[in-house]
């Protein structure tokens, strides 16, 4: 003779229903947090600052040598003028960078 | 072919692919709602709002799953602790509400209809529910529980026996007894 099925098991091994998604995953898209740019056009914009930031110095270091040493009662070398302005140009987008992805994450 | 959980995750973690988010949050969001359902005694506006919270982290912490545990052993534990943390901020009185919830023991003695036995699992303790639901309901074994609720294997497998016991005794037993 067959033993009887626990009633209680039995109820409990119940499928339970399966929800219609309706509008839940697309509330869930539209809660996330903004995209994150991908990391190769991270790289490209440091690079192309670094690199415009150099162009622009250099073709501009001549007539910026003469303004700086006509307002500041020191001589500055061109070449500290130059690294300087290199230095803030290419900083300036890594920085930025930088801050945008922590706040990605 | 349908891709893997694990392939979905490598997506989103890549190149924060939106669409194999969102394939992730359609293939999990029936499951993981109907857990907090459970863990919220059928509060389905609760348990809606808690598995929306449940995804959002699941994004934010994409980057920490390993591929260690399954995929879902790793959802369910955000979804158990995002509504433990809901809860505390409740302080729900987790004492069974007879007003609210009507007595399983009205029904005949000896039979176990689904309905009752929904009832009387609503009267288990949070841990124990979420026990029950994801070993009977989701299939998953007592060391994946054990996994995602951060418990001892013991601590389910006793959950398992205590919550059958009672659950027997409420639903056959015919007497009416507060939970401990």
């Amino acid at each position: 003779m067959n033993k009887s099925p626990d009633p209680i098991e039995a109820s409990l091994r119940n499928p339970e229903p399966v929800l219609a998604d309706d509008e839940f995953s697309a509330n869930v898209l539209a809660r996330l947090p903004p995209r994150r740019r991908h990391t190769a056009a991270r790289r490209w914009t440091v690079a192309g600052s670094a690199a415009l930031g150099s162009a622009l110095t250099l073709a501009f270091a001549a007539p910026l040598e003469a303004i700086v040493n006509a307002v500041s009662p020191w001589s500055i070398p061109p070449v500290l003028l130059s690294t300087i302005a290199i230095v803030a140009i290419v900083a300036l987008p890594t920085l930025l960078v930088f801050y945008t992805e922590r706040a990605n994450r | 072919m349908s891709d893997s959980d694990t392939a979905l995750v490598a997506r989103v973690i890549a190149n924060d692919d939106r669409g194999a988010f969102e394939l992730l949050v359609r293939r999990h969001q029936s499951a993981v709602r109907n857990f907090l359902r459970r863990l919220a005694r059928n509060d389905s506006e609760r348990a809606n709002d808690l598995a929306q919270e449940t995804f959002i982290k699941m994004y934010q912490g994409l980057h920490t799953y390993r591929g260690s545990a399954r995929f879902t052993t790793w959802l369910f534990r955000i979804a158990y602790h995002t509504f433990l943390n809901d809860q505390r901020g409740r302080h729900a009185n987790e004492e069974f509400d007879d007003d609210a919830h009507g007595s399983v023991t009205d029904t005949t003695a000896h039979t176990a209809n689904a309905l009752d036995v929904d009832r009387a699992l609503e009267r288990l303790p949070v841990r124990q529910r979420a026990v029950f639901d994801l070993h009977y309901k989701k299939g998953m074994t007592h060391s994946e529980i054990a996994e995602a609720l951060e418990l001892p294997l013991g601590t389910i497998k006793s959950d398992l026996v205590r919550g059958h016991a009672k659950l027997k005794e409420w639903l056959t037993g015919g007497t009416h007894e507060q939970i401990a």
